[in-house]
């Protein structure tokens, strides 16, 4: 007992002594020394004491040390580690440049990513760089950030070549999915084959898959925060490529040196111009194209406040026209039509940072973003000049967001790292509004218009997050999230505790544990999983209530040497009110009745996710395999037992390798492996009772939801980079191949029969053996 | 939407213009084939009930029907027989069944697994012809469609229990042969049932929108009038040959829930096909140990006579 109370003495003194030494706050910002892009996520810390920070998502650091002199270190993975002497008497700014290591030499370069996967309490986070994407392999020559974190452990794609995202049991809708903090609603162009993010215009990628800090919220099961880079403050830089399908650019550079950047860069199909040769006169012209363009630019008013403005906007369009002309003995003909298919997206985001003192920053972030869908179709016919008949469709539907966040970052010393602040989103649902207008020779004119009301909801939220230094070995964010929603005189609120905690069980080994709560306010009406355009967003009403999940995980990583970690994280994860559409429910863009075609139930998914990963030197990569079981139950379905859910999905491997075997060469190649998908298929033809108008007197019988398996999947690409420098830049000349051993994959299976009448089950695969090529150059 | 239907199509068939296909083995469970029963027994009517195989989805022959199978009908836990078979399948018995029985049926055969399944017949239900008059009216489901039909008004009168309904409706009509002659006698004829009452229409409003099942079974339950008097409106168009001096007779049936929801899923099975877009439809049974359905039925008769 004596010994206790003197510990407990000399530990009260050493707290004593330690508040009454002066604290003094260094901040600043730790940028690319080539670019003046902010690093996210670098390490400042003291190695004598081992008291550090992170930088925040702006580059921001603040840290707060008792008055003194420190070699402080600045590191961040692929840039070579910076000491530098402070002389911390009083507070002081320091903004910081790391130079990008060329040779990534294991020596010279610290882990930075590694060592906060380590040390920070944030659990089943992944963060993906610009450069392993471009490694890997790219699907018809086209980069893709979303095919390249389906490779991870627990995230899956939804069919071939999909960039649907289904996070640990979880649907498609729900990712928030933010670029540069604006929600983006449909992510994919042409069924999900190609993600709307261009690689080139974008600077980090985080995905969250569990332990959500409480500044997240909105979605069930995962959060992608996307950052565009803001533009180079040095030098101009561009680049070209041109790809079988596609091509792009980008153009980034000072307006006014170290002062006001740009970014810009662009990105178009040309499927449509390639096939118009092919095209008779008789056919008419048909395409379709895809384009994206993003813009950013950044204006640095003082050490203190800076400015960023930045824009998305894509847009598919599928296109037919048609003319002919044809002569009689008494008049002449002209018939014309012209359809249109069309959607996109469009987001702005006008972000200003604010270090208000060298402990708060200050992020306040306005929003406008907008997804259309449109189907226009137009038919004419003139006799002798005159129309004689007349026929329009056009079909809208769509959803508006105007918003804005304000956020603060407060370290009031070395322990706590607290970020706080509020968001409102007004949004403007419109559902699917169809005008005809038909005009003919002798019948009765007909204008309508069908459906129309728009639907306006207010989505808020507030939050407050610590994360928390508790112990030497023990740190903590803890947060609380409390979001309401506000649609036709139904408030809907929920209180969403977060917490994460990270326990050192030695310099090797940390564990970790994490629960969340989220809410959801919005559903997907969808009928595919190949991210069709008509998939609609709709809101949370009256009749169907939010959904509501919770989250427990917890993950247990090693990392014997500073190049490899091994994880193991294992997640139970429990849903309610999810929808479900009900048997033969099917939508097509229109919002109508909804409510009566889906029933409301719950889901369950579990699994374990391990990874082994090398992020530093000239071969990186990982091994990833998760195992997995996904789970719903609806009362009018299945007869009310559990069912998996479409995408549960038992085994799930990937192995991931980029080599850069030199300046001039390197090449990655995946392998990637899953049980097949859930689905629902008849086992049996039963005998019905013979009384109908269709006539027939059998149906098929199935025994369940999703009750078969297709056939495992996988599939290997590879890819191969040749490097050159030129007087003027660096040229690459990409060769991939995607499914390199032409595996004819599951993508839609259905009983069929054999010209003798025997039935059979059949496969449809999409895509065989895909070679492609492109040339880029970079200045 | 058909306009919007078109497109997604033209661009599915795009992409599958890449794809390929094969034949592949089935791997999931072991298919197996069981016994399926129907059977709609009707109060006051001799019980007969139909038994047949299923076919797994690789057989490629007739659904066989099973015959010289053990069959035990129970009627009220009291009076039971065993029926006998003849050579479709058809299983036929000497017993009645009167409102508010109970009826059960147990199937032996070798080689299958034993099944059961019951039915209690509700009570007659309640109707009486409200209105009657020809008049020209609109297709809820083509802008353009107007036809000359005989609209129907029934009153129903419901209790104030959960209950589920049936309309059949028939005309007397004749049939004539292939060389326009005269060669058969009047008969009834059922009718094709036309409606936008939402008590027809899984109880909702029709609209240009409405992708519903089209309730070619004309079941409907009484969640919009449970208790009440209900004036159910519909038509039965000269499309299809009726003949508007004719006379016309209104089955309304009150059902046992199982058959509502067997007739309600067949229907939206028949409706939406293999649809990729959209879920099969499950087919409802109340058959343990198989497939198939046992229903009550009790007729109530009404007779339009011009």
């Amino acid at each position: 007992m004596k010994r206790i109370v003197i510990l407990m003495i000399a530990l009260l003194a050493a707290m004593c002594l330690w508040s009454q030494q002066k604290q003094v706050t260094l901040s600043g910002y730790v940028s690319d020394a080539a670019s003046g892009e902010k690093l996210i996520s670098a390490n400042i810390y003291d190695p004598v004491s081992l008291t550090g920070t992170v930088s925040n998502t702006y580059g921001f650091y603040s840290l707060t040390l008792p008055s003194g002199q420190y070699n402080l270190v600045f590191s961040y993975v692929g840039y070579a580690t910076q000491s530098i002497f402070v002389d911390l008497s009083v507070g002081k700014v320091l903004n910081v440049n790391l130079v990008e290591s060329k040779a990534l030499d294991e020596v010279t370069v610290t882990a930075g990513a590694l060592v906060n996967k380590r040390e920070e309490s944030q659990m089943s986070k992944e963060v993906i760089t610009m450069e392993m994407v471009n490694s890997l392999p790219a699907f018809m020559g086209e980069a893709d950030i979303i095919k390249t974190l389906q490779l991870l452990p627990g995230v899956q794609s939804g069919s071939e070549a999909s960039t649907g995202l289904y996070v640990r049991g979880g649907g498609p809708d729900q990712n928030l999915i933010l670029l540069d903090g604006v929600p983006v609603y449909n992510a994919s162009h042409l069924f999900g084959f190609f993600s709307v993010f261009n690689t080139d215009a974008i600077k980090n990628v985080t995905l969250y898959k569990g332990g959500f800090p409480a500044r997240f919220g909105g979605r069930l099961s995962s959060v992608l925060d996307i950052r565009m880079k803001e533009g180079n403050e040095k030098e101009y830089h561009g680049g070209v490529q041109i790809g079988l399908i596609a091509s792009k650019f980008f153009v980034e550079g000072p307006i006014v040196k170290d002062k006001t950047a740009f970014s810009i860069s662009g990105r178009r199909t040309y499927i449509d111009v390639l096939t118009r040769p092919l095209m008779t006169e008789d056919m008419g012209t048909t395409g379709y194209y895809f384009y994206d363009f993003n813009a950013k630019v950044n204006h640095k008013f003082s050490a203190r406040n800076r400015l960023y403005l930045s824009a998305y906007s894509g847009r598919d369009k599928a296109y037919s026209q048609y003319e002919r002309s044809d002569m009689y003995s008494d008049y002449s003909s002209v018939h014309s039509s012209e359809d249109n298919l069309y959607w996109g997206n469009l987001t702005t985001a006008a972000r200003w940072n604010s270090i208000l003192t060298n402990k708060l920053f200050c992020n306040t972030t306005l929003t406008y973003s907008k997804y259309s869908f449109n189907v226009s179709s137009e038919n004419s016919t003139f006799r002798n000049g005159v129309r004689s008949d007349y026929f329009s469709y056009l079909y809208t539907s769509g959803i508006d967001d105007v918003g804005v966040k304000v956020e603060f970052d407060w370290y009031p010393n070395h322990l706590h790292d607290i970020k706080y602040g509020f968001a409102y989103i007004y949004h403007t649902f419109k559902p699917g509004v169809e005008t005809f207008e038909l005009d003919m020779l002798n019948e009765e004119n007909l204008n309508r218009t069908i459906g129309g009301k728009e639907t306006y909801c207010n989505e808020m939220n507030v939050f407050a997050e610590d994360d928390v230094v508790l112990t030497d070995r023990i740190r903590a964010n803890v947060g609380l999230h409390l979001s309401g929603f506000d649609v036709e005189n139904t408030f809907y609120w929920s209180l969403e505790p977060r917490l994460s905690l990270r326990y050192w069980a030695s310099d090797k080994i940390t564990i970790k544990g994490a629960y969340s709560k989220m809410q959801q306010y919005l559903h997907l009406l969808s009928n595919s999983s190949i991210g069709l355009p008509t998939d609609l967003w709709v809101p949370v009403t009256a009749k169907i209530k939010p959904q509501i999940s919770h989250q427990l995980a917890a993950s247990l990583v090693y990392t014997p040497v500073k190049t490899y970690t091994f994880s193991v994280e294992t997640f139970y994860k429990k849903m309610d009110n999810l929808i479900e559409y009900k048997d033969g429910a099917s939508f097509f863009g229109t919002s109508t009745g909804w409510e009566n075609k889906v029933l409301m139930g719950e889901g369950r998914s579990y699994g374990v996710e391990l990874l082994a990963r090398k992020e530093l030197g000239k071969t990186t990569g990982w091994i990833g395999y998760t195992w997995s079981k996904s789970e719903r139950l609806f009362d009018e379905i299945n007869e009310a037992e559990w069912f998996p859910s479409h995408y549960d999905r038992r085994h799930d491997v990937s192995i991931v390798l980029s080599k850069k075997v030199s300046e001039r060469f390197d090449y990655g190649l995946t392998w990637v492996f899953g049980t097949g998908n859930a689905i629902t298929l008849p086992t049996n033809e039963i005998s019905t009772l013979s009384d109908s108008f269709y006539g027939g007197s059998s149906a098929p019988y199935f025994e369940g939801r999703n009750n078969y398996r297709m056939p495992n999947y996988h599939r290997m690409d590879v890819g191969i980079n040749f490097h050159k420098v030129k007087p003027h830049g660096v040229r690459t000349w990409n060769m991939s191949v995607y499914n390199l051993y032409n595996r004819q994959n599951p993508f839609y299976l259905y009983v069929g029969s054999l010209k003798d009448g025997q039935k059979t089950l059949n496969q449809i695969s999409l895509f065989p053996i895909m070679p492609s090529v492109s040339y880029s150059f970079k200045f | 939407m058909i306009v919007v239907n078109k497109y997604i199509l033209l661009l599915v068939s795009i992409v599958l213009f890449l794809s390929c296909e094969k034949a592949i083995d089935y791997n999931g469970d072991e298919l197996k084939n069981f016994m399926v029963l129907n059977a709609e027994v009707y109060a006051d009517s001799l019980i007969t009930c139909h038994l047949t195989r299923s076919n797994t989805i690789l057989e490629s022959n007739k659904i066989l029907p099973l015959t010289n199978a053990t069959v035990l009908l129970t009627v009220d836990n009291g009076s039971s027989e065993v029926l006998t078979s003849d050579s479709l399948g058809f299983y036929a018995s000497t017993l009645r069944a009167s409102v508010g029985s109970k009826v059960r049926f147990e199937v032996n055969y070798p080689s299958f697994k034993s099944l059961n399944a019951s039915c209690i017949l509700s009570p007659k239900a309640l109707a009486v012809v409200d209105a009657m008059s020809v008049e020209k009216v609109t297709d809820p489901n083509c802008l353009e469609c107007s036809y000359d039909a005989l609209v129907c008004k029934i009153r129903i009168t419901d209790p104030s229990v959960d209950n589920y309904y049936r309309l059949v409706v028939f005309v007397k009509s004749v049939m004539y042969s292939y060389y326009g002659t005269k060669d058969s006698i009047k008969t009834w004829y059922p009718q094709r049932i036309k409606s936008s009452d939402p008590v027809l229409n899984g109880n909702t409003v029709v609209t240009e929108m409405s992708d519903n099942p089209p309730n070619e079974y004309c079941v409907f339950n009484d969640e919009l009038f449970n208790g009440q008097d209900y004036v159910l409106t519909f038509s039965i168009s000269e499309y299809h040959n009726v003949d508007f001096n004719k006379d016309v007779q209104f089955y309304v049936q009150s059902i046992s829930k199982d058959l509502y929801l067997y007739y309600k899923t067949l229907d939206a099975q028949r409706w939406y096909g293999d649809s990729p877009f959209s879920e099969p439809v499950q087919l409802h049974t109340n058959v343990k140990g198989g497939a198939g359905i046992v229903g009550g039925v009790t007729t109530t008769i009404i007779t339009y006579t011009k």
